[in-house]
């Protein structure tokens, strides 16, 4: 019972990271229906414009709770600006052709962040504490982390915040309205290109939120994270249903609670392979996802 | 000056000549019918009018500027509104979310604004929102406002198609194929409804339409398209008498053996 308590917490901590990544892919799927590989790589610059603000800020020095809060803006602001300007550099300008051409662009375009973070930031970094630590043993064996606490209290304003903006703000309208129809938005006065840059902007300040909540866990960062828990992410938003966005906070807490499971009952070294079981048997027995729209084309 | 005028109109797909020099004049006021057998070329026509493709010959002149590659976005802010064949509704929206969405580029709230609920905002969307009340009043819609736009029957989403076109505060109007599937005495409705948006909003009209009792009853003018072209324009009446639009609807053959 302990065992399945503490793997419960790590489950749900690890899976509000992958939730939050997995909002950014299922909200750019909805609206271009492109998988946008360099999604992961915008979370993995997230964390390093992180640790670069919190040394040159001196917030690693001497920490602060309004220290912290002015780096996390700081690194979201960052990754909503490099996420706006891949999207128009890269992605606008294939937006009429096929969408094969896009889909190999943001593999380039992942490629290419993943390689410049090697090259300006070298291999792995450690990332210093910005917040007091604790441990509460709840009860024999039984440990909450204050990291935890954080990553799940954080996380869940941020799905409240998104929450209000896609349900209750007119840009949330029009965005869902360009994630049923692009044509028929723009039909309809909408400005798509606006709407567009603007869910790319909300998805990678997501990922920067969690960029730094698992930097501020880990206390290492790299540039090859990206890859690691952009492809988990991935999945997360696939199991949940693409395009969907309580598919994608419902895949995400599954595929973390899935993954600690399997490492506290099983072993440690099927945590990796229990994600792609996953992802197989729900290509097979529910392709469309948890949460996904079952569509049939019209003919 | 015609609020919207085609000049030798055309567009190619690959050797395939879509539409071809399609010449259109509509006065402001107008209610004019584009009829034609099918892949005549007319829903072309309307994707030509509104930017989804950019025409390859000729010119759109839309209140005396042209509109030819300004996009869809820009061409409905400029005052085109239109329906679809297939209807094309925000299934996953409310009804009162459609209209709403519609009147997007009317609004000014930023983002900022209407997260923190601003003054700016909450005026806005209390605009926006009785505005489409009222809009989805005068088109019997308002009791069913809050339902999903795909849980209404097939006639009442044909008239949240029209209701949500309209509130883009267009001053041309596209209904394509807005009776498609209806029986006589729902078109007939129809062609009252049309008619009557015609005099309450003040907007001019290009109709595509198959059934003709609609086409030739509500209809001042018609442009007959055969295999992009335009093979006859004039009244309900002389439409009606032109062998040649006879011929193309019923084939050569037909009328050889009926004179």
């Amino acid at each position: 019972m302990i065992l399945f308590l503490q793997q419960l917490i790590n489950g749900l901590s690890l899976g509000a990271i992958y939730a939050l990544i997995a909002l950014g892919y299922t909200m750019v799927y909805g609206t271009l229906q492109l998988i946008n590989f360099a999604h992961g790589e915008v979370y993995m610059m997230g964390a390093f414009a992180a640790l670069y603000l919190a040394k040159w800020l001196g917030v690693d020095q001497n920490p602060s709770v309004p220290g912290v809060i002015v780096v996390a803006v700081g690194a979201m602001a960052f990754c909503a600006v490099l996420g706006m300007t891949i999207e128009r550099v890269a992605y606008r300008p294939l937006r009429k052709m096929s969408r094969l051409n896009m889909l190999i662009t943001a593999i380039g375009v992942s490629l290419l962040l993943q390689n410049i973070g090697l090259l300006a930031f070298g291999a792995l970094q450690s990332f210093p504490s910005l917040l007091p630590e604790a441990k509460w043993e709840l009860t024999a064996g039984l440990v909450l982390r204050s990291q935890d606490v954080q990553i799940f209290t954080t996380t869940v304003a941020l799905m409240l915040a998104l929450h209000h903006i896609v349900e209750r703000t007119q840009i949330g309208r029009a965005m869902r309205a360009v994630s049923h129809s692009r044509d028929t938005a723009a039909l309809m006065g909408i400005p798509v290109d606006r709407v567009v840059s603007f869910t790319f902007a909300i998805g990678s300040v997501l990922a920067g939120a969690a960029a730094l909540l698992i930097a501020l866990d880990k206390h290492k960062i790299e540039p090859t994270m990206g890859s690691a828990y952009g492809l988990k992410a991935f999945v997360a938003a696939v199991l949940g249903g693409i395009g969907s966005i309580p598919g994608a906070v419902a895949g995400g807490l599954l595929l973390g609670l899935a993954e600690t499971m399997v490492s506290g009952y099983i072993a440690s070294t099927w945590r990796d392979a229990i994600a792609f079981i996953l992802l197989i048997g729900i290509l097979l027995y529910k392709p469309s996802g948890l949460f996904g729209k079952h569509t049939v084309e019209k003919v | 000056m015609s609020l919207l005028e085609l000049k030798k109109t055309g567009i190619r797909f690959g050797g395939l000549r879509a539409v071809c020099d399609l010449d259109l004049a509509l006065p402001q006021g107008a209610l004019h019918g584009l009829i034609g057998p099918n892949g005549a070329g007319k829903t072309t026509v309307f994707n030509l009018i509104t930017g989804i493709y950019a025409p390859t010959e000729g010119d759109i002149l839309f209140q005396g500027t042209s509109i030819v590659g300004a996009g869809p976005t820009r061409i409905a802010a400029a005052g085109i509104g239109r329906t679809f064949q297939n209807i094309r509704l925000f299934a996953g929206l409310s009804v009162l979310d459609n209209v709403k969405v519609a009147f997007h580029r009317h609004l000014h709230a930023t983002l900022f604004e209407s997260v923190l609920r601003a003054p700016r905002y909450l005026q806005d969307e209390a605009r926006a929102d009785a505005d489409a009340r009222q809009l989805l009043d005068t088109f019997g819609l308002l009791p069913m406002a809050e339902l999903g736009a795909d849980s209404l029957p097939y006639g009442l989403r044909r008239r949240l198609e029209i209701a949500r076109a309209l509130a883009t505060k267009p001053k041309l109007l596209l209904l394509d194929e807005p009776a498609a599937g209806m029986n006589p005495s729902e078109a007939e409705e129809l062609m009252h409804l049309i008619r009557w948006v015609r005099e309450t909003f003040g907007v001019t009209i290009l109709l595509i339409e198959h059934h003709m009792a609609v086409v030739m009853g509500i209809c001042e003018r018609i442009t007959v398209l055969d295999h992009g072209a335009r093979i006859a324009e004039g009244t309900p009446a002389e439409i009606r008498k032109d062998p040649v639009v006879i011929e193309a609807y019923l084939g050569a053959d037909v009328h050889q053996e009926t004179a």
